[in-house]
């Protein structure tokens, strides 16, 4: 029962509480208890690692593709022999991806065709090979002949002198240019110098700082040329006292003007962010990479008339936070699209359409994540499609060419609606080449595809093979149950990953998590009894494999304790250089200062914004010393984008709000919802809370909220399992009318406030609650439901003395 | 009849002069000679034209001793064919550097032009314009050579120029690392 493990942490008497704020590892003591996982909450919808560095994936990818290529696989084998395609060099642990829930690993194999076939395809993706060597010669004979000259004779480029190196330099795309600093010495960083300095911009405007007079500055500085311009406006929070940016529009002209090739916006803190118009101006023919956040609208519309190679040079594209843009109107005009990364967007193109028609041909990498207003998603030319990520809380429909040959194939679709799961799989391109595939979905589990009963030998040939796409000399293989199985041995490599982790994020691990480890070993050691294959894997290949696996099964941690308050900027900066990478448990812990001189620790919002940028899905703040903590006017805000969240614990904030309208599925995956000395609008929170298990609310301020709704209107919180609401004011009524499932209720109030619980409930464990007024007595231990199960039944009321039992 | 002979023989002088007037002959480092319009030199090149201006110009033949022969001929070539359709150098002020003055696409005699050179003829050709100070001869040379590079993996390039590679592993991959977008697809 999880409620009883929760006593031993959270009974403690709160006066304490305000004393010696708890610890950030004591909560691990209730992580501990191993999760029992069914095969529906296997199939629980979490969202995708979305990595930030696509390029670093791909090249790790490529490079991990190589080794495997000289590697013979000999006859069938069957889990095990999924892990040498992921071999992965350590680096790639860092770009791990899945970590879902419901992750349904599945490798496309490609055991009969011979080997030589397979490096030849290897060799063709790598580039470097004889094969596309030899493609390139065939582009220009004379350029063949030159080389076959130049191999007898000396380098005559490198001898040029530098002011003509650099002049060819400019007539180059930056990507090209770049790439020639991995020729020689003698060209190294040259490229940097092409454009008069400084041919990369990195403005960044912090509250106080003069947009105004930076804008001069740029004006000064002519309209020369330049490779790369980043723009982050910070966040100002007092508009009233600080400039304004009050025109960045005029940023995004400059650099259009410089003939950027590399323009990243970050818009975070405009102070009307979110009604914020980028508008492309005409002359953007150089740009390749166009990197956006943050903003509330971005056009890339021309007028009067749409050209088609408006953008002739543009690679990739990333659009996160962006409220609104016209899609299509950009990939109409950028025949060279390689990358496409739409995260967060809400409202793209028109009716929710995407169109990639005319941009196919090149395209090799789709992402599209949470822009949950897409209805339909057309690639149907890009044959070149080797990465193609979909995420979203709908069910878009989605059209790629047969012929596209995925390494990378990533769905979760968490719609309500299972009638489209057997169009989105026999929508399913070649996946002769896959590597990676993950489906999330709970339509999966209204589908028969997984009917089959799951073998039980250790081969791991189980689910049902996706008939559609797989050719039959290849198989495809999808996982579910085996690894379940494995639970022990996974935990195990969670010991081992998360010293791992530390080490690559610099972080420090607590003495806590070190005695967990050590648990974690001796269970191993049990585990070990049995046949061990997977263990005996090496470590990279564990590593791998546990970021596809859900948090509970690989718990790792970055705890970081915020004590000397000279560490807190230092802890910011080490985060910003860790950039957002996935994170799955996310601690803030502010102690109480002891010395009064400490300077008041202003800006926990930006750690959570970090983490929920970082798709964190266990958060656990405790700002039980934040100096404004108990003043009521302090808030802090859950950014858009929890849709990783867990586990929520929540101890001494004043107030919590979302930051934006919650809907419905806000939180998909929110499962523990603990608070203690927070004041919420708790109804707000249910409502976006669909998978919802625990509910703990500890001497909450829920003024205002009257009657908790455990049953809104869609009745989702079907799966509540334990309700505990203690000592919260404003308190009148529960409505857990419909919460069949219901396990644990435990109710205190000092007021008399009424309940309703299923009678259908079989609880374990019912405490109840004490009050002035005897009239409702009568009524709640009416109300009780079927007690048959029950183990421990506490009432205390001051109501008993005088009711007849 | 003497002051009329001189006489004579000075117009003629004269007119030898004025005939050469409108050439430059210019002696390659091995001795050959070519004849170019004086015109067209001082518009395409900044040395020449200063040359000219400075009245250092040998009618026996300038000598460039930096450039070879083949170089020379293919100079000459590209001023006395298209002498009439370039702008001249002088009014490109100096103080607009490469690499702030808008580059304008070769044109396709332009292209031709330097298409049909080997890979050394067009290395002498580009340092046979930077010795003269030829801007758009540099701009279509070059324009050419990066032509040669773009879109190629490093490894490409390096086979195409014969560059050595002296990195170390270590190194190639910090570089790699360091700007992995770029790097993306070789």
């Amino acid at each position: 029962m999880e409620g009883g493990s929760f006593d031993e942490v959270w009974e403690e008497p709160p006066e304490d509480d305000l004393d010696n704020p708890m610890e950030g590892g004591s909560f691990d003591e209730v992580w501990e208890e191993p999760p029992e996982d069914d095969l529906d909450n296997l199939l629980m919808v979490k969202v995708m690692n979305f990595n930030w560095r696509c390029s670093e994936v791909q090249l790790n990818k490529t490079r991990a593709t190589a080794r495997t290529a000289g590697r013979q696989f000999d006859g069938p084998c069957g889990l095990l022999g999924l892990f040498p395609l992921h071999s992965h060099s350590v680096s790639s642990s860092d770009s791990k991806r899945g970590g879902s829930g419901g992750a349904v690993e599945t490798g496309a194999r490609d055991e009969h065709r011979p080997v030589a076939g397979i490096s030849s395809a290897m060799a063709h993706l790598l580039g470097a090979s004889s094969l596309k060597k030899r493609r390139a010669g065939e582009e220009g004979e004379e350029i063949e002949a030159a080389a076959a000259m130049a191999a007898e004779e000396e380098d005559r480029i490198s001898e040029l002198p530098e002011d003509l190196r650099l002049r060819i330099l400019t007539l180059l795309p930056l990507r090209s240019a770049i790439r020639t600093g991995a020729l020689s010495t003698r060209w190294r960083a040259l490229w940097e110098r092409r454009w008069p300095a400084p041919s990369s911009m990195d403005l960044h405007i912090r509250p106080g700082d003069d947009p105004e007079e930076l804008l001069r500055s740029l004006e000064r500085r002519g309209e020369r040329r330049i490779d790369r311009f980043s723009l982050t406006i910070h966040p100002n929070k007092r508009p009233l006292q600080h400039h304004r940016v009050r025109d960045p529009q005029r940023f995004l002209d400059y650099a259009a003007a410089c003939a950027v090739e590399d323009l990243h916006i970050d818009a975070a803190g405009h102070f009307v962010s979110m009604l914020s118009t980028f508008i492309f101006p005409p002359g953007c023919s150089h740009l390749a990479r166009v990197f956006i956040r943050h903003t509330g609208r971005v056009s890339f519309r021309s007028f009067p008339c749409s050209d088609a190679s408006r953008f002739p040079a543009l690679e990739v594209i990333h659009l996160y936070l962006v409220r609104s843009v016209d899609i299509n109107e950009l990939l109409w005009a950028c025949p060279r699209l390689q990358t496409l990364d739409l995260r967060y967007c809400d409202v793209l193109g028109f009716q929710g359409v995407i169109n990639l028609e005319s941009s196919g041909a090149h395209l090799r990498s789709l992402t599209v994540a949470e822009c949950n207003r897409i209805t339909r998603l057309d690639a149907s030319r890009a044959t070149g499609l080797r990465s193609f990520c979909l995420s979203s809380a709908q069910l878009p429909t989605y059209n790629i060419p047969a012929t596209a040959s995925l390494d990378d194939l990533y769905l979760s679709l968490r719609g309500q609606n299972c009638e489209p799961i057997k169009h989105w799989i026999q929508a399913l391109p070649n996946l002769a080449n896959l590597t990676v595939l993950t489906i999330c979905s709970v339509a999966l589990r209204g589908s028969n595809l997984f009917t089959d009963p799951i073998s039980q030998n250790k081969r791991g040939v189980s689910g049902g093979a996706v008939e559609a796409g797989a050719r039959e000399e290849h198989h495809v293989l999808i996982e579910i149950r085996e690894w379940r199985r494995d639970e022990k041995e996974t935990r195990s490599w969670g010991a081992a990953s998360s010293s791992a982790m530390a080490q690559l994020l610099g972080a420090s691990t607590s003495k806590k998590q070190r005695a967990d480890e050590e648990g974690e070993e001796i269970e191993a050691a049990a585990a070990a009894e049995e046949e061990d294959r997977i263990s005996g894997l090496p470590e990279d290949l564990r590593l791998r494999i546990l970021t596809l696996l859900p948090l509970k099964s690989a718990i790792r941690t970055v705890a970081r304790a915020l004590g000397a308050p000279l560490a807190r900027t230092e802890v910011l900066r080490s985060l910003e250089r860790r950039g957002l990478r996935r994170l799955d448990r996310f601690s803030l812990t502010i102690e109480r200062s002891r010395n009064p001189a400490d300077p008041p620790f202003r800006a926990p919002q930006r750690f959570i914004d970090y983490a929920a940028a970082c798709g964190v899905e266990d958060l656990r703040v405790d700002v039980a010393s934040h100096f404004v903590s108990w003043t009521w006017i302090r808030r802090f805000t859950l950014p858009p984008g929890c849709s990783h969240l867990a586990r929520l614990f929540i101890r001494h904030e004043a107030g919590v709000s979302f930051g934006f309208s919650l809907r419905f599925d806000a939180f998909p995956a929110l499962e523990v919802v603990h608070l203690h000395f927070v004041r919420i609008d708790i109804n707000e929170l249910l409502w976006a809370c669909p998978r919802l298990k625990t509910l703990c609310l500890r001497r909450c301020n829920c003024q205002g909220a009257g009657a908790i709704n455990l049953m809104p209107a869609r009745a989702h919180l079907k799966t509540i399992e334990s309700v505990t609401v203690l000592e919260c004011s404003g308190i009148t009524h529960i409505d857990a009318r419909k919460a069949h499932g219901l396990r644990s209720f435990r109710f205190s109030s000092a007021g008399f406030p009424t309940y309703d619980i299923a009678g259908t409930a079989k609880l374990d464990d019912h405490i109840s609650l004490r009050g002035q007024n005897r009239k409702p007595l009568g009524h709640w231990i009416r109300a009780l439901p079927d007690l048959a199960n029950l183990t421990v039944l506490t009432i205390c009321s001051i109501g008993l003395r005088v009711c007849a039992l | 009849m003497e002051v009329d002979k001189g006489k004579g023989e000075a117009e003629e002088t004269r007119k030898v002069a004025e005939a050469d007037r409108d050439t430059v002959t210019l002696k390659s480092s091995d001795g050959k000679l070519f004849e170019v319009s004086k015109e067209a030199a001082a518009r395409l090149s900044t040395v020449l034209a200063g040359m000219i201006a400075g009245g250092s110009i040998d009618d026996n033949g300038t000598d460039l001793k930096q450039i070879g022969s083949e170089a020379l001929e293919n100079v000459v070539d590209y001023c006395n064919k298209h002498a009439n359709s370039i702008p001249s150098a002088a009014l490109i002020s100096s103080s607009i550097s490469f690499n702030t003055a808008p580059f304008k696409e070769p044109e396709e005699w332009e292209r031709k032009f330097v298409d049909r050179l080997s890979h050394d003829a067009l290395f002498d050709l580009v340092e046979a314009a930077n010795f003269l100070g030829m801007e758009r001869l540099l701009d279509v040379t070059c324009h050419k050579i990066s032509e040669m590079m773009k879109g190629k993996s490093p490894d490409q390039i390096r086979e195409v120029f014969n560059i050595k590679n002296d990195y170390t592993k270590e190194e190639l991959e910090e570089i790699r690392q360091e700007l992995a977008w770029a790097f993306y697809d070789d």
